[in-house]
Parts: C-alpha cells; structure tokens; sequence
C-alpha cells in the first residue's frame, strides 16, 4: 500500500506545470482569481478553452474516439490540482462534463459529428434544462411537455436555474413525452435550439448581484425528433448518468486546498492589532480544522481513483465527496469574509471585477472578492442535488436505511 | 417577574409596528431596494417619518429632546425595525451619534446638532473603527493635536456605518495625553477625504480620511472611556434585537415555505430532516430572545457584559438560522428576489459591527 504517484505520474506532472507556465496568460488567471460567481463567464473560459483545444487537452473526460485524452483517472486528478494551483479558469461543465459525454455515449453517429466537435472549438455554448419551478429536488415530477408532430417534438414549459442560459445554443432539456406511464418511464432528453422564436429567458439575480442563472420558457418551441438523445423514454436513464457526471468525476480537494493556502497567505498579512490575523489563534486553528476537512476529501477522493485505476467501479463515494466538498467550499467561503474584518462587509454589484474597468477595493482586492463569493457559495449545497437529497441517496443505497 | 412590556412600552411598539406595517408590509424587498437607492443610502420620506414620530431621539433623553427611553424601549423598537427589514439606519444613525451628543450637549453647537439628528435634518455618524483594530473597539490610531483654540485631526476610518450619506462625523482620536476622544466633524470640512461604498446590507458606508482636519476644541463631545462602554453595550443591545427581529421573520417565511412548497407528493415540512432542521431553528431563536431579555433587564452594573454576551450568541445563532432559510428555500434562497438573502446580508453586517461573536465572547469572557 502506498499513496505515491509513479514515475510515469511525476513526468505528467512536470509536463502539465511546464504547459501552465507557458501557456495560461496571467489575464486569465486574474479573471479566475476575481470571478466571485460559482461559473467564469465566457470571455475567460473560452479563452482557456481554446488554448486547451489547441493543445488537444480540452476533452479529458470523453472517450478517446469522441477526442478524448486517454488519460488515467491518476493523470486527470493531476492535471486538475496543477490547474487548480495555477489559477487556471475552470471549465465549463455544460457543454464539456454533462452534455459532451452524453452524445459521446448515447448519441447517434450523425449527432456526435455534428454536436461534439462544436462543444470543443467553443463554437456551441449550452445550457441545462432539467429543474423547473415546480420540480427541484423531486427532478421526475417535471412537467415540460414535448408532443410529437411529424418528424419533430412541439415542447411547452419552463425550465429554471439555468446557468448561462442567456449565452446558450442549446439547450439539452428533459421533458415529458409521454404522461400516461409512470413518471421516470414518460421522460424524454432532447437537444433544443435556443435561438428560435418561443424561447425566452428571464434573468435571475442572485443575492450577490450576479446575473448566473436564469428561468427559461419554452412556448411551443421546437425539438428536432433527430435532435433526441436515445430512445424516446429513455430520458430518466440519460439524465441520471449525467448526473452522476455532474456529481462526480472531478476532484474538489485540489482547488479547496489551493484556497485554503490563499486564505493562510491573506491571514499572514491582514492586520490585527500590532501583529497578524494569522498569529490569532482562534483563526489559526479554524483555518487548520478546515484544512484537516480538506485533506481527508484529497484522500477520499484519491481512494475513488485508485479505484477507476484498476478498473473497478468507484463506490457510492461519488455521493459523499459532493456533500463534503460543498459545505467545506461553504466553510472556507465564510472564513474568508470574517479573514478582512470589517473589509470583508463590502459588496460590490459592478461586474467584472477583473480587467482594467473594475471598481477599485476598500483595502485589498480579495476583500472586494470575498463577501460575493460567500453569497453565491450559499449555492453550492443546494445544486447539483441538494445535501438532503445526498444525505438521502447515501442512506439509501450505502446503509441500505 | 414579568417579561411582557408595560404600557408605555406595548404603545412604543405599536407605534414602530404601524410605521413597518405603512412603510415596508406590503413589499419588503421592492421598499428595501427603493429606499437604499435615495442619496444616503436610504428612504428620506421614511426617515422624516420616523422623525415625526418621535423614533429619532428614542435613546436621548428628555432634557434632550428625544423620547428617553431605555433598554428595554431600544429593544423592543429594534426588534420590530429588523422584523420590518427596515432600510432606515435607526441604530446607526440615531441611537449611537444620539447617546454620544446626548451626553454632551452644553455646548450650544453640539445641542444644535442633536436637535438636527432628532427633527431628522441632519445624519451624524460615529467614524471610530481603522483597519488595524480589526474588531478591538479600543485600538485608535488617530490622534488630535492641540493648535491653540483647535486642534487637528488625522485619522484613517473605515466601515464608517451610513457614513455615506453623513452630514457629521463623530471621530475617535487620541489626544495629547494619549486618551480617546470624540470629536463633532463636518463631513464637507476641509482635509475630509470620504470614499462612499456599499456593504453586504445594500447600505451606503465609508472609508474616511482625516489628514489634519481642524475643529474648535470645544467640539470635543464630554464622552469618557466609560460612556462610550455604555453606548457600545446599547448598540450591540440594538443590534441583537435588530437581529432577533430578522431572525423570526426568516423563520415565519421559512416555515410558511416548507407548509406549502410540494416535492415528492408531500409538503417540504413532512420530511423529518425539514421538521430537525426547522426545530434547531426555534431553539435557536427563543434561546436568542432569551439572551436579549437578560441583557436588556440586566442590573446597570452588569449591563456591559450581558450586551457582550448576547452579541456573541446571537451573531451566531442569527448566521445558522439565515443560511438555514436560505438551505430550506433552495434555489430561490439565494437569489436577490425574496427577503431571505436581504436578511441574510443585513445579519452579516450586525454580526461583525461593534465586536465581531469573536472578540464580543472576548469581552464577555473577560468581564466574568
């Protein structure tokens, strides 16, 4: 037993930081670094997008056939943390982490030619049309309604929480096709253009003042029947395998403990009387008590991979690293408001808060950066399937309650 | 024993409850937004109406033209105020620049100046936190030179509460011997270098900066170390009781939400872990009352140390019951649309103002 990376890991390693150090613009970096809203916008993630495509990295969660990297679970969690310890933009998940490996694997010949390629070059951004308004937790009571017409569906609804849906294509949606089965069997997982008449979307501000997510309603929009993924049904099936995508499959622990280094760095040199917040031993060890949190997600998280390595079947820990990783990103989050004192009150509504137009800070940059970022952060529990539906898969189907 | 209010106090109360009720009950988020739009950062129809009715001089005595009322009276009005989410900076801009005039108002410029806070014609703001204090309410840095019948300011503040939109400035400095005093500053003086910005609550603070600014010595306001103990115990008092109020109405929102928001078939409210997390709530909100009851009804003597314990409890308890409204709401908890984030972000504030939970349970561990 051991935790060591091999040889061939270490040269990976070095082979990623050389690429981070000649390749990610310090401009990039800087719009990571002051983006307080969970998702980077466009003019920094596509950037880095195109950079990564460039140097045929971009697509490390898909099949090889489908452009994919070939990398070993152990190599994906390196170039993760070496991305996270750089302040590299994160990706977007839409299009790259949830739709891209669903046309990869349930898609037709013609639909991963004509979607996948375009998810990499950045040329189709996407948005997610799964919650609505009267279906958050309970995902399969949705009601959209897609009614077939020929050779393409006829789709009324509404669709909510849908991040960047005012920059989005498409739209891969999950409504009803058929309403006389039972819930899960009546879902059908449809590619819908969002450029047409029907679509409109209304802004959702959030507690921050960022403009992230949106409400979505769709009146009598148009899917294509070609446009559907997978059988007509077979919806529930797709979307839970994205899900899971969603939940899973990337590590948190890395940028966590980036950040609780960057806090520790803030903390040495924010004054407190005579001395140094870091000095406070009240801070020092909530920071350590986080940082303890964080290092046990690493390994638990690393325990997942080793399992992928050899080929097995990552357990139910996929589940519990979504609860852990969020309510510590919520912890860190919190600390690091109350790291700038009276600083850390200040709100800003102005975006970006990156670039040469960005409002000046009371005192330092991360002050201006930490109270928004602990609003939006207040989503993290909440997404994604929310803790109490977590605490619930996992009580479930691990201790079989 | 008797934990109701008297009748002067019950009246006190209705009166605070009408002005929320007219002003902020039909839409509390649209009148918050509309209100910290104006110039100060708040409602001037607002704040003239709290003027006529008397809720501007709520902490200053009789003799100086406001309501005399006492700890109780402070917290029963600043309940409601938090329970309203009321923009208009009772606590910030009434009570504490009242209580520090109040105690001072001989001279004829300072009684002025009061008169002005209580008609409602003037905002006076006290600036005394600086950035190196962090929440130590004793560490000034600023100092006042003597020069003749003047003297000179220089001092660096921040997070000067509603300072924005201030027409006074009280200021902390040392002088010559090293005491902190407080000192009447326009806010348009010369050498006054004021940066407006906005805090979490949608509030309208400043970072000022003093470089030699010159006053009559005569606006040293008579306010001793011990008296500005005093107005610091009732403003963490005002600002608990602020916090009481945002409290219950998150909960009465949050409970009305999980009785009526469906999922699964059922309502949010039937699944056990909803009904845990709502009675943690509960708890936590009647242990709160609780700490601000004892607080407020504390002999003199003990007044300081009970304000600095409720501070710290309730800080506390008023963050876990914020985020968990916003946890029950889900998605909709954390947009800008309902009141549960505008609560959530006025609690951060009070939370950290006047003493931090941190160096409040300092305070209180020290005083033991």
């Amino acid at each position: 037993m051991d935790m060591d990376f091999s040889a061939a890991d270490i040269a990976f390693q070095a082979e990623v930081r050389a690429f981070l150090a000649a390749e990610l613009p310090q401009r990039l970096r800087d719009g990571m670094n002051g983006t307080p809203s969970v998702f980077v916008e466009p003019d920094i993630g596509l950037e880095w997008q195109r950079i990564l495509h460039a140097k045929g990295w971009l697509a490390y969660h898909w099949p090889v056939a489908a452009g994919g990297t070939g990398w070993t679970p152990v190599q994906r969690y390196i170039f993760e943390k070496e991305c996270a310890l750089a302040d590299a933009p994160s990706l977007s998940v839409l299009g790259l982490r949830l739709v891209g490996p669903v046309i990869a694997h349930y898609g037709t010949p013609d639909q991963k030619a004509r979607f996948l390629s375009r998810i990499l070059t950045g040329e189709d951004l996407w948005c997610q049309g799964y919650s609505e308004p009267g279906s958050g937790s309970d995902l399969a009571s949705l009601k959209t309604r897609a009614v077939r017409d020929g050779d393409r569906y006829i789709v009324n609804g509404s669709k909510i929480w849908t991040t960047h849906a005012h920059y989005a294509d498409w739209m891969f949606c999950l409504a009803r096709t058929d309403p006389d089965v039972k819930p899960q069997a009546g879902i059908s997982f449809l590619l819908i253009n969002m450029r047409q008449p029907g679509v409109t979307i209304r802004p959702i501000i959030g507690m921050a003042g960022d403009h992230e997510v949106n409400q979505v309603f769709l009146d009598d929009v148009e899917a294509l029947v070609e446009n559907r993924i997978g059988e007509e049904g077979q919806g529930w099936t797709i979307a839970k395998f994205l899900l899971e995508n969603e939940r899973g499959g990337s590590c948190a622990a890395p940028r966590l403990l980036a950040d609780l280094d960057r806090l520790a760095g803030l903390a040495a040199v924010q004054p407190d009387g005579a001395g140094v917040l870091a000095d406070d031993r009240d801070f020092s060890r909530r920071l350590a008590r986080l940082r303890l949190e964080a290092e046990a997600l690493e390994t638990t998280e690393l325990r997942i991979l080793a399992e992928l390595a050899q080929g097995r079947a990552p357990g139910p820990q996929t589940s519990l690293t979504k609860l852990v990783a969020s309510s510590l990103r919520q912890h860190i989050d919190e600390l690091t408001v109350e790291c700038f004192g009276l600083d850390g009150l200040q709100l800003v509504t102005e975006r970006p808060l990156y670039g040469n137009e960005s409002p000046e800070p009371i005192g330092c940059k991360p002050a201006q950066l930490a109270m928004p970022t602990y609003l939006n952060s207040r989503a993290w529990t909440i997404f994604g399937g929310s803790n109490e539906v977590q605490k619930n898969i996992i009580a479930k189907t691990v201790l079989g309650l | 024993m008797n934990f109701d209010p008297g009748e002067d106090q019950a009246l006190l109360k209705t009166a605070v409850e009408r002005f929320v009720a007219d002003t902020y009950g039909a839409a509390p988020v649209e009148t918050r937004r509309m209100a910290q739009a104006g110039a100060a950062g708040f409602g001037a129809a607002h704040w003239a109406r709290l003027a006529e009715t008397g809720l501007l001089g709520l902490a200053v005595s009789a003799s100086g033209g406001g309501l005399g009322g006492g700890r109780v009276e402070v917290a029963v009005t600043m309940e409601a105020i938090g329970h309203g989410l009321v923009a208009e900076p009772l606590l910030e801009a009434a009570i504490i620049p009242g209580m520090l005039l109040d105690a001072a108002s001989h001279a004829a410029q300072q009684s002025t100046v009061l008169e002005g806070l209580v008609a409602g014609a003037s905002i006076v703001v006290l600036a005394h936190a600086e950035r190196a204090a962090r929440f130590d309410l004793d560490h000034v840095d600023g100092a006042a030179e003597a020069s003749g019948t003047d003297v000179a300011i220089h001092a660096g503040k921040t997070a000067v509460l509603v300072g924005g939109g201030a027409d006074w400035l009280i200021v902390s400095a040392r002088d010559a011997s090293g005491v902190t005093g407080f000192w009447l500053v326009p806010a348009a003086a010369p050498g006054v270098d004021r940066r407006p910005y906005r805090l979490a609550d949608g509030s309208l603070a400043a970072e000022v900066t003093l470089r030699g600014v010159v006053v009559p010595a005569g606006n040293r306001l008579a306010v001793d170390t011990a008296h500005f103990t005093a107005v610091i115990a009732m403003a963490r008092l005002a600002a608990c009781a602020e916090m009481l109020g945002l409290m219950t109405r998150l909960f009465e929102t949050t409970l009305d939400y999980v009785k009526t928001r469906r999922q699964f078939g059922q309502p949010l409210g039937s699944f056990q872990v909803i009904q845990h997390r709502m009675t943690d709530a509960y708890v936590l909100i009647e242990q709160a009352r609780s700490h601000l009851l004892r607080a407020a009804l504390a002999p003199d003597a003990r007044f300081a140390r009970a304000a600095a314990g409720a501070k710290a409890f309730i800080a506390d308890a008023a963050i876990t019951v914020a985020h968990t409204a916003v946890q029950m709401h889900g998605g909709m908890g954390i947009t800008d649309e309902l009141l549960v984030g505008h609560a959530l972000k006025r609690i951060r504030v009070l939370a950290l103002v006047f003493g931090d939970a941190g160096s409040a349970l300092d305070d209180y561990a020290r005083a033991a």
